[in-house]
């Protein structure tokens, strides 16, 4: 009796290999190895290297999920890709910063912001 | 038109029944009102169902009452709303000011009658030691506060408290599915208090020499260094956290967690 997780990708316009990713459900114990595999099968089959995350309907994250980040984010930046997470809720950014993952994050309040930011890099 | 409805079965509660798509009466609404401050009923539930449609009049009409009711009569108000857009609507009208919903008026009855006897809840579930049953058991365990009044960035915490402790007990214990996680959690108007056991045996943890017992176990709960590096360990961090008292026990038959977070 997992959790259910979606899922959803979408072309980042304007980003070079960028793609935006929409999250929806939990990432927890049971289904953060799936969002690592499809992530990571975004970054290496599709060759997609500038993803944006969005979390605007990411209800709950536990520490395997917020590992599951932390880990994208340095294999992405092995790559010279970005990996940018948005439209996080308060309860989850208060988990991020507990456990000192703020600055190796990339955190922005939305999409456009993290489009924008990309498009600078 | 809403219908006031008194239970034969529960005198102290009243009911204010709105219909699918009804449409806004004063007159209506306020002849409710008066009826309810007229006769002794301490609780009132705004049974709004299924209906999506809910007049900005009405929720204003109620959000007035609700206040004067607590304040004059020292009644309590609260919702059972299903449909997720109303309420949305509700919510916002209340400006994250008190609200009470419920799914259904059972558990709003259950939570009038917990709230009027200050009686200490407790839930008590016991699963296979199966990691895929563990949001089975965070959902389970947030419904329990959820009815016992605990919302919000609290909720959040609690459920996060529950999701790490089963992920250890069952991870770092055993994975046999013959063996058993357990959670007993109780609230009561002061403190939530949350244990998870698998297996820990207090004769055990007693009897044998040369295994850890005690706070000193309290050590894997700190936070490890702030590097990207260390992915792992950081889930009995959150819990300590999150809580106002923990305490870790070990036994040779396995781990007890206690967990006190004051309300």
């Amino acid at each position: 009796m997992q959790t259910q997780i979606e899922i959803l990708t979408s072309q980042a316009e304007g980003i070079a290999d960028g793609i935006i990713v929409k999250v929806k459900g939990d990432i927890d114990s049971t289904t953060a190895t799936y969002f690592s595999d499809e992530i990571f099968g975004i970054l290496n089959n599709d060759e997609k290297i500038n993803i944006i995350v969005d979390l605007q309907d990411l209800r709950y994250v536990n520490s395997t999920g917020l590992g599951a980040f932390l880990n994208i984010t340095k294999s992405v930046r092995l790559k010279n890709g970005v990996f940018a997470i948005c439209n996080v809720n308060d309860n989850i950014s208060d988990v991020i910063d507990i456990i000192g993952a703020t600055a190796a994050l990339n955190i922005y309040k939305d999409v456009k912001e993290a489009l924008a930011a990309l498009k600078k890099k | 038109m809403p219908n006031l409805i008194l239970s034969e079965e529960f005198r102290e509660i009243a009911f204010l029944r709105f219909e699918e798509n009804e449409r806004f009466d004063s007159d209506k609404l306020n002849d409710c009102f008066d009826k309810i401050k007229k006769d002794p009923w301490k609780f009132v539930i705004a049974d709004f169902g299924l209906s999506s449609e809910v007049s900005d009049e009405t929720i204003k009409e109620i959000i007035e009452f609700s206040r004067v009711f607590s304040a004059k009569y020292f009644g309590k108000l609260c919702f059972v709303v299903r449909n997720e857009e109303a309420l949305k609507k509700i919510n916002f009208a209340y400006n994250d000011g008190f609200l009470k919903n419920f799914r259904n008026t059972h558990d709003a009855i259950n939570y009038f009658y917990w709230d009027s006897c200050k009686e200490r809840e407790v839930l008590r579930v016991k699963m296979p030691s199966n990691i895929g049953l563990v949001p089975s058991m965070r959902t389970c365990v947030n419904d329990f506060f959820a009815l016992n009044g605990i919302e919000g960035k609290a909720a959040f915490q609690i459920e996060m408290i529950i999701d790490e402790l089963c992920n250890n007990a069952i991870e770092h214990g055993t994975q046999d599915e013959r063996k058993t996680v357990e959670v007993l959690c109780s609230i009561n108007e002061e403190q939530v208090e949350i244990n998870v056991y698998n297996g820990y045996s207090p004769r055990a943890a007693k009897k044998r020499s040369g295994h850890e017992t005690g706070k000193n176990m309290e050590k894997w709960a700190e936070l490890p260094n702030r590097t990207e590096n260390d992915f792992r360990g950081r889930g009995l961090g959150l819990v300590k956290t999150f809580s106002d008292n923990f305490e870790i026990n070990s036994s040779s038959d396995g781990t007890w967690v206690h967990v006190i977070k004051k309300r």
